[in-house]
């Protein structure tokens, strides 16, 4: 059966792209008030701080509107603007990750540790998950919230596929213990 | 808790996650503006290469004519009145304008004097005077879209050709039939 909420919904979307790529700033707003909470979730989960959240979710709409004539269409568009979201995070978060970074074991550095009053961690989970470290909690996002396969995090991420099986394992036993602890 | 029943409640916590965060400034504004740089950018971009394309039209347009329907000898007699500044490379948009100006004068001033030279001399082309003024009406054009981007030099170089043409076309039609043996 079709739902009609939902069909009206992509005929909208559809006709706001076509302006998009017609170069209307004012669909491209609209586009963005629609995700901006989305793909700043994503941000912010992968990265694990607001401000760099905040700036790689700018990057992305920059970016999707330089390639948005390159979006053809077949698949949704919430889906490609996602995974360029991902893949932005991703870029950053190995950039970040430098053998100067790995000298200074910054994976290990926790929020707590960074001092650094967080408004998303009122949620328990929110908050656990920003506790893991940063590589453990890049796959675990990506697995079980993003719902990437571990070949394509791997490939993201450059580690091999049982280097992103082990992470999930470690988020995985870190978050058990802390909440059978709580 | 075994294996099952915790994956059980990360899932429902994980379920229970919101998917949308609400960032804690306004980061529209950053876009929008770095859109609008963009867009600038392009549309400057297109506008230049719009008005070098159409002033090469031109000029190569008023070559072709002259050389097809004139037969005149375009050329002959160089060095006897050449435009002698040089057109830089890469000018900021102030001096361009100058330099044009210095340019024209220069010019105005070398016509004036080819005219007079050979005043009460029959020509070898009849309709010489029209082509003159095609010629001339090609080189304000080219002046008017340089006024909007003073600094594209190849339109200050086709200014300049255009310029050229013109004395070439006065030394040709004016010259002696004995001077082209």
């Amino acid at each position: 059966m079709i739902d009609a909420g939902k069909r009206f919904l992509s005929d909208d979307e559809t006709e706001l792209i076509r302006q998009v790529k017609q170069g209307s700033r004012h669909a491209y707003q609209a586009l963005y008030q629609q995700y901006c909470g989305r793909v700043y979730g994503i941000c912010y989960r992968l990265l694990g701080d607001a401000s760099t959240a905040e700036d790689t979710v700018q990057e992305v709409f920059i970016q999707v509107w330089k390639k948005i004539d390159s979006f053809r269409e077949e698949s949704k568009f919430s889906t490609w603007l996602y995974s360029v979201a991902t893949n932005l995070a991703v870029t950053h978060y190995r950039k970040r990750n430098t053998w100067w970074n790995r000298f200074r074991s910054t994976e290990e550095v926790s929020v707590e540790e960074t001092g650094v009053e967080d408004v998303h961690l009122e949620h328990g989970l929110e908050a656990k998950i920003q506790r893991l470290p940063e590589q453990a909690r890049m796959v675990f996002v990506l697995f079980a919230i993003e719902g990437y396969r571990h070949e394509e995090i791997a490939n993201q991420l450059g580690i091999a596929v049982g280097s992103s099986k082990a992470q999930y394992h470690r988020a995985r036993g870190l978050l058990r213990e802390w909440i059978e602890n709580e | 808790m075994n294996d099952l029943e915790f994956d059980k409640t990360l899932q429902q916590q994980i379920d229970a996650l919101p998917r949308q965060m609400k960032p804690s400034r306004d980061l529209w504004a950053g876009i929008d503006n770095a859109i609008e740089q963009q867009q600038q950018g392009k549309r400057a971009f297109s506008y230049q290469k719009l008005s070098a394309v159409a002033a090469s039209f031109a000029v190569l347009g008023f070559t072709a004519w002259l050389t097809l329907n004139a037969n005149i000898p375009l050329g002959a007699g160089e060095g006897e009145a050449s435009l002698s500044v040089q057109v830089p490379a890469t000018q900021v948009s102030g001096e361009n304008l100058e330099y044009v100006t210095e340019m024209t004068e220069s010019f105005e001033i070398q016509k004036h004097d080819l005219l007079v030279k050979y005043e009460g001399q029959k020509p070898n082309a009849d309709n010489w005077r029209a082509q003159l003024k095609e010629l001339d009406s090609a080189a304000t054009a080219i002046k008017k879209v340089l006024d909007q981007d003073p600094s594209n030099a190849q339109l200050i170089k086709m200014l300049q050709q255009t310029y050229q043409q013109q004395l070439d076309l006065i030394k040709a039609v004016n010259k002696s039939p004995w001077q082209t043996i």
